[in-house]
């Protein structure tokens, strides 16, 4: 997979798989989408990417905290639920309107920073699993790096 | 306490994330671990009392209105089976710690425990088939990472086997749901009840009860599902096996109770000859099991696939009276299994070993943790007047005022062989000489080993309370209309 | 507190404390464990005034336990039980007092008095409980401490055996018995022994059953044939164990229970013919197993069997003489027996062995054993002065005139003149053997024996005296526990007023007397002749059924033939596990199913089938075959792959582009992942499947397959009400505020499961992580194998 067009092409086809997947993320209210598919895309653009790069060691670029990153995927989540409680029933989900300056009115519901806390989880689940496997196998290939 | 009704899944799975982020502070992880655990028994407690009274709570999730939202409800059933999901883990964790110290997986240990508890809790408080299924996900995949704690190869084959089989019972889960949804079209537990009572019996909705048995019977392992039990019990890690058998096997248990009482009441009177075959054909297996055994632990295991064919026994009477001494014997097994298995643990600690060949003269070596065996033996052998004794007598009186006379005498004859093995059991691990020599164990494991045997002595000589308990619990699931109203009625 | 909660109770209390005490100051063991029968003697007493003030009825005690079940702790004191309360506690006495010269300085003190303690409470409660759930409790705990006195010197196998088998089958008869209780107790509404005694006409309430079930729990206690063989094996136990439980007061509560039932069951048409048999052959098989035993204490054991049997005989015959026979002979019995296993104890004490054919000429060197011995054989044989005299010749008269039923009346005299007879011999052959005769052959006692210090002898002294004393002077119980024992048994409010003397006059009992004595001397001159008809008779029989192999048979077909079935099933081998678990389930199912009335019209028509669909539907059922079938790693991930894809276009065909797209991005992920797991995972060889095994997997997958295929067919054609979705697809945008239903439902309307489902997620990346990153213990710790 040394292919210099791969290599050029594959960060751009990244950043396009990002960016569709947070706008899948962002209007899922809306449109197909949500915070489950979205993570579910993004991760699988980051393995193709690293993937294109180097097959054996192209995880090493992603090997972020990302257990951290899902505990606080499912907290962020856990207190939206709890936000709602405040006014008595867990998860309720409540509607803010803000008046942004240029952009104008937007609603904000309060089940949207809970798909926000889906979709952490979900990419930094496959995210932790991917790279704890390829971690394994470098372990097992050639000792700790 | 309607508004506090998530806390028994929110408490421990705020914990557990909280746990997860700490890992690398051991003794702050260990300390937050175990307050959490206190503050959740009390809280159980709590949820005992409340419901004590008869109301049953409510809360619904996101105000969404019955029966569309996710709908939690507790009443005495939830209560006790909460309290007993929290007094036993908190134990079997503390028992943990008395060898986990050493171990460098021990930092996710608190974490999975944490997790493992919230589903079970989670499957209690749920009013929701659908969410019955999600916590029964969280319990499994929990239990899947602790059952292969130690990453062995005898323990990872078991929690293969645990998982596949239990995978398999989840798809049939996810068979039935879509099964019930088409032909009644909701998921809610009341509505549900509503709806199957208004369609009547009919062929299809009775097979869909018998797939949620045979799903339900996979978790409370039940023939023909029981058969991951016993190398479960056995092979895991000692407080993993307790809480499996304590706790797991009763959610199990908690569902056919909901099915028979609740969801499918006329599918199951449909069902009850093959329900009653099906307990005592997990009464006949759990005992024969047993006998030719040389572990300890896989002789517990064996035990309780007998004694939950006893509870499902009690189910399938499908009577007051038969609810109330199911009831009765889900909390004194509960306890009894999860304080025998946690004192084989101990037996191990001391000896190195749970071969029972190996084992001999616990009598002389270790008299105090041999006097806590003895004292579950002869509860689990139905000797009066300690609570397993108890427990079995009110399970026949059920039966023969049912007329049962067959089923229950077969459920009697089984008696003498929980007789045999359970003494001679106690026989080859206490007597004689020889066996290894006893080391020293931490007091901790003594003193959870002794919390939860103490209930043996408690709910014997105390017999009222827990019957009494038992009637008002029976009394309030057995009309299921006081449930469908609460949700109905609910703000 | 009333004495009769102190009675019984007080044990109890003793128990408990002993074995915590003896560990720390063994010296008072003994003295502590003395006070348990002390104490219950003196409440006996003060209960005893009581009664007798209460001009003798029955005084009834009882404190509340689960009134919801009807269940309470309730005292029944009568005649009858406080006869038996002096019985129990008397004798316990004795035994704590023998006991403390009998065992070794080294021995586990604690637990030995605590058990014995534990057992006299339990006895004490048999005798007095009044509730049957009382009684049965107590009667249960008879059988458990019995199981750990037996098993006291738990180093020696033939301990566990004996207490193994004595549990089970005294227990096991104690578990039929709380059938016949509960049995008894559905059909009258009562379960108070007291009100059961005052009821007229139970008898014709209880079924069979019942009333076999409770005789049941009496016979395998009291040792009856074919449930006496536990009897012997329980000599296991240290021989002031054997002289307790086992020949005065737990086999005798089987007698206790015919006494107390016998107001209650008598008119039983049963009665007569199981008690009577039952008690006949016993008395029978007892005598004659005795003459083929050559250790002492089997002799008495089985001498013990023999006499239970004519006690439950006459309870058999019932009637005023009958019970007034047993219930003297009751007395007499344990006085005398348990003197005799005491002797037997200091025999073993201080020579080494039991064995008749090592001992011999030990009158010469034990004299004082010799004669106590000797009295307390006579008052069993039934020679004068001895209360057992008395006793045999009541019971020979009542035989002539026997109760019950009236067909065989006439073979009764013979049968117990035998028994008179074979007792008689059974008791020269055990004086004989080890006080008379010389020692067969070279070998000799480990020990020469010579006789004990005095406190040894004492308990044993006393009981002979009181067996002396029942003969003498019979007055001495005869109105004071006798007569209203008896009066208790026969019930219905008689009052017996009568007057015992040895000497009758020449009359039919004593002819019979003297036959005994004279043909017993006879047989024991000519003892060859009888080992020698005994033993051609057990040649004979070497290979038939009997009791003893029924129940090694019954051990061993659960020990070792059952589980060979079982294992074939549970044999850990997860194929097996998944095959079983699906097929098992499917066949219930379906015959389930097919028991049904499904009614006309239930398949659906499959309108509205599009070419396209059923494609699709096609292509993902060859690929999973595919992924069954193909043979490497690769393939297989592919072709499930390609089922997932195909799925995702059923979506796209059924126009729900969310589900779809949900589909596509989860196929793609774990094919991503199963690649990755099967790159680190190694290479395994897989062995190729026998004809006959691939035939029955895909006979299970075709049929399985055909089974969910039906059962989804009908599901689908079955929709009867509104669903729920409705609900969700109106209220999506004015109240959820979305415009996606499918968003709404997962983050809003079940949000909770989506919460549930991500900590699924989270779990499972703590478990892979936990397993592959952290490099921990392969050993339990602490547990390590």
């Amino acid at each position: 997979m040394h292919s210099l067009i791969l290599r050029t092409i594959a960060p751009i086809v990244l950043h396009l798989t990002l960016i569709f997947s947070l706008f899948l993320l962002l209007y899922g209210h809306n449109q197909p989408g949500g915070g489950f598919i979205a993570g579910l895309m993004t991760a699988v653009g980051i393995v193709l990417q690293w993937v294109t790069f180097d097959a054996n060691d192209g995880w090493h670029r992603y090997n972020w905290p990302w257990d951290r990153i899902f505990c606080y995927g499912l907290a962020l989540s856990t207190c939206v639920g709890l936000f709602g409680l405040l006014s008595g029933y867990f998860l309720k989900s409540s509607a803010y309107e803000f008046v942004i300056p240029f952009i104008g009115e937007i609603e904000v519901l309060t089940a949207f920073f809970f798909d926000i806390g889906v979709y952490a989880v979900v990419v930094a689940v496959l995210m932790s699993i991917l790279t704890t496997f390829c971690d394994r196998r470098a372990t097992i290939r050639g000792g700790p790096k | 306490m309607s508004m506090l009704l998530p806390v028994p899944v929110l408490l421990p799975l705020s914990t557990a994330i909280a746990l997860l982020l700490v890992r690398n502070h051991q003794k702050l992880q260990e300390r937050l671990s175990i307050v959490s655990l206190a503050v959740n028994l009390a809280f159980a407690l709590l949820l005992l009392t409340a419901t004590a009274g008869g109301e049953i709570f409510i809360h619904r999730m996101g105000m969404w209105p019955f029966p569309f939202g996710i709908i939690l409800a507790a009443d005495r059933l939830t209560g006790t089976m909460v309290v007993l999901a929290a007094a036993i883990v908190a134990a079997c964790a503390v028992f943990a710690q008395g060898y986990l110290s050493k171990n460098q997986r021990r930092e996710v240990f608190h974490p999975l425990i944490h997790f493992q508890l919230m589903g079970i809790q989670g499957a209690f408080m749920t009013g929701d088939l659908f969410n019955l299924f999600v916590f029964f996900e969280v319990m499994l995949i929990s239990t899947y990472a602790l059952l292969a704690f130690y990453y062995n190869l005898d323990q990872l084959e078991v929690a293969l086997k645990y998982t596949f089989l239990n995978i398999l019972a989840s798809a049939l889960f996810l068979v039935g749901i879509s099964f019930l949804y088409s032909q009644v079209g909701t998921v809610n537990m009341a509505d549900l009840s509503v709806k199957i009572r208004e369609i009547g019996p009919q062929p299809l909705m009775v097979i869909t009860a018998f797939i949620f048995l045979f799903v339900f019977s996979m978790k409370a392992a039940l023939f023909p599902m029981h058969l991951w039990l016993p190398s479960a019990h056995s092979i895991s890690p000692t407080h993993i096996g307790a809480v499996l058998a304590g706790v797991l096997v009763k959610v199990g248990i908690y569902s056919i109770i909901r099915c028979a009482t609740l969801i499918f009441i006329g599918p199951f009177e449909k069902l009850q000859t093959v329900l009653m075959g099906i307990a005592l054909v997990t009464i006949v297996w759990g005992a024969l099991g047993t006998l030719p055994q040389r572990s300890l632990k896989r002789i517990l295991a064996y035990s309780t696939i007998n004694q939950l064919g006893y509870i499902a026994f009690g189910i399938s009477l499908l009577s007051p009276l038969g609810m109330t001494a199911a009831i009765f014997y889900i909390v004194s097994h509960a306890f009894l299994k999860s304080s025998m298995l946690l004192g084989a643990g101990l037996n191990q600690m001391l000896t190195g070993t749970v071969d029972l060949d190996e084992m001999g003269g616990m009598m002389a070596k270790a008299p105090y943790a041999s006097a806590l065996m003895l004292v579950g033996f002869l509860s689990l052998a139905g000797i009066p007047p300690l609570s397993g004794f108890f427990a079995k007598l009110f399970l026949l009186q059920a039966g023969f005022t049912q007329g049962a006379y067959l089923a229950t005498g077969l459920a009697l004859l089984m008696g003498v062989i929980s007789l045999y093995y359970n003494f001679t059991t106690y026989q080859r691990m206490a007597w004689g000489t020889g066996g290894n020599e006893a080391r020293e164990a931490p007091a901790i494991m003594y003193s959870s080993v002794t919390f939860l045997a103490s209930f043996a002595v408690i709910f014997g000589f105390g017999v009222a309370w827990l019957y009494e308990w038992s009637q008002l619990v029976a009394y309030q699931i057995t009309r299921p209309e006081l449930y469908i109203n609460a949700m109905r009625n609910a703000l | 507190m009333d004495p009769i909660f102190i009675a019984v109770f007080f044990p109890f209390a003793v128990a408990v404390a002993v074995p915590y005490f003896a560990n720390r100051y063994r010296a008072i063991a003994a003295w502590m464990a003395i006070l348990a029968p002390a104490v219950s003697l003196w409440a006996l007493v003060l209960l005893y005034g009581e009664w007798s003030a209460a001009g003798r009825g029955a005084l009834l005690y009882s404190f509340s336990w689960v009134p919801s079940a009807g269940l309470d702790v309730s005292f029944l004191v009568d005649g009858l039980s406080i006869m038996w309360g002096f019985l129990v506690a008397g004798v316990a006495f004795l035994i704590v007092l023998y006991s403390n010269s009998y065992l070794h300085e080294h021995e586990d003190m604690g637990r030995y008095y605590g058990w014995l303690t534990a057992f006299m409470g339990s006895m004490m409660g048999v005798v007095f409980a009044d509730h049957l759930l009382t009684l049965f409790i107590f009667w249960e705990l008879t059988s458990v401490t019995s199981f750990f006195l037996i098993g006291f010197w738990s180093d020696r196998k033939a301990a566990l055996y004996g207490s193994q088998k004595a549990l089970l089958i005294t227990g096991g008869g104690g578990l039929a018995m709380l059938a016949g209780f509960l049995l008894l107790g559905q059909a009258t509404g009562e379960w108070h022994l007291s009100k059961l005694i005052a009821m007229s006409g139970v008898a014709g309430k209880v079924s069979l059953a019942a009333f076999v079930l409770i005789i049941l729990g009496a016979a395998t206690k009291s040792a009856q044939w074919p449930f006496h063989i536990w009897l012997p094996n329980a000599m296991e136990a240290p021989t002031p164990i054997s002289a307790f439980l086992h020949s005065a007061t737990m086999v005798k509560a089987g007698i206790y229970l015919l006494s107390r039932f016998y107001p209650i069951l008598g008119e039983h048409p049963a009665w007569g013919y199981v008690v009577i048999g039952l008690g006949m052959t016993t008395m029978i098989a007892g005598g004659l197993l005795s003459l083929r035993a050559y250790d002492l204490k089997a002799i008495l054991a089985y001498g013990t069997i023999s006499q239970l049997g004519l006690i439950v005989t006459f309870l058999g015959f019932g009637g005023r003489e009958a019970i007034i026979g047993s219930t003297l002979h009751l007395y007499n019995h344990a006085a005398a027996k348990a003197a005799m296993f005491m002797v037997v104890g200091i025999i073993d004490h201080e020579t080494g062995t039991r064995d008749i054919r090592l001992l011999g000429h030990l009158a010469r060197r034990m004299p004082r054993a010799h004669i106590l011995a000797v009295l307390a054989a006579i008052s069993l044989i039934g020679i004068p002065p001895m209360g057992g005299f008395l006793t045999k010749e009541m019971l020979y008269g009542v035989s002539i005139h026997p109760g019950g039923p009236g067909e065989w009346a006439a073979f009764w005299p013979w049968i117990t003149l035998a028994a008179g007879i074979i007792t008689a011999l059974y008791h020269l052959r055990f004086l004989g053997g080890a006080f008379w005769t010389p020692a067969e052959g070279t070998e000799i006692s480990p020990k020469p024996g010579h006789d004990p210090p005095s406190t040894f002898l004492s308990a044993p002294a006393i009981l002979v005296a009181l067996a002396v004393a029942f003969g003498v002077a019979p007055g001495l119980i005869e109105n004071t526990f006798v007569a209203p024992a008896a009066e208790a048994t026969l019930g219905g409010g008689v009052r017996l007023d009568f007057h015992l003397t040895l000497w009758h006059g020449i009359n039919q009992p004593l002819v019979m007397s003297i036959i005994t004595v004279t043909t017993a001397g006879f047989l024991y001159w000519k003892l060859d002749w009888v080992s020698a008809v005994l033993n051609g008779a057990a040649e004979l029989w070497k290979n038939g059924p009997g009791p003893n192999k029924a129940y090694d048979g019954a051990i061993f077909i659960l020990k070792e033939r059952t589980w060979p079935i079982l294992l074939s099933l549970q044999d850990g081998n997860l194929r097996r596990y998944l095959r079983w678990s699906m097929v098992v389930p499917a066949l219930l199912l379906l015959g389930v199913g097919l028991s049904m009335d499904w009614g006309e019209g239930i398949w659906p028509a499959f309108q509205g089938t599009t070419f396209i669909g059923a494609s699709i539907c096609l292509l993902i059922s060859i690929s999973a075959m595919g992924t069954a079938l193909f043979p490497g790693r690769l393939p297989a991930i592919l072709a499930l792959g390609t089922a997932g894809y195909g799925i995702a276009s059923l979506y796209i065909v059924m126009k729900a582009p969310d589900l779809a797209l949900t589909q596509i991005m989860i196929e793609s992920a774990s094919i991503i992942l199963f690649l990755l797991a099967f790159w680190v995972l190694p290479e395994i060889k897989i062995i190729p499947k026998s004809a006959s095994r691939r035939a029955r997997d895909w006979g299970i997958a075709i049929f399985l397959g055909v089974l969910s295929a039906a059962g989804m067919a009908l599901a689908m054609n079955s929709h009867n009400l509104r669903t729920i979705a409705d609900y969700f697809i109106r209220t999506t945008k004015p109240i959820a505020g979305f415009r996606n239903v499918v968003n709404a439902i997962i983050v809003d309307y079940r949000g909770y499961d989506t919460l549930g489902e991500i900590t699924v997620l989270v779990i499972s990346g703590v478990a892979i992580y936990a397993m592959l990153r952290i490099v921990g213990t392969m050993q339990e710790d602490g547990e390590g194998h």
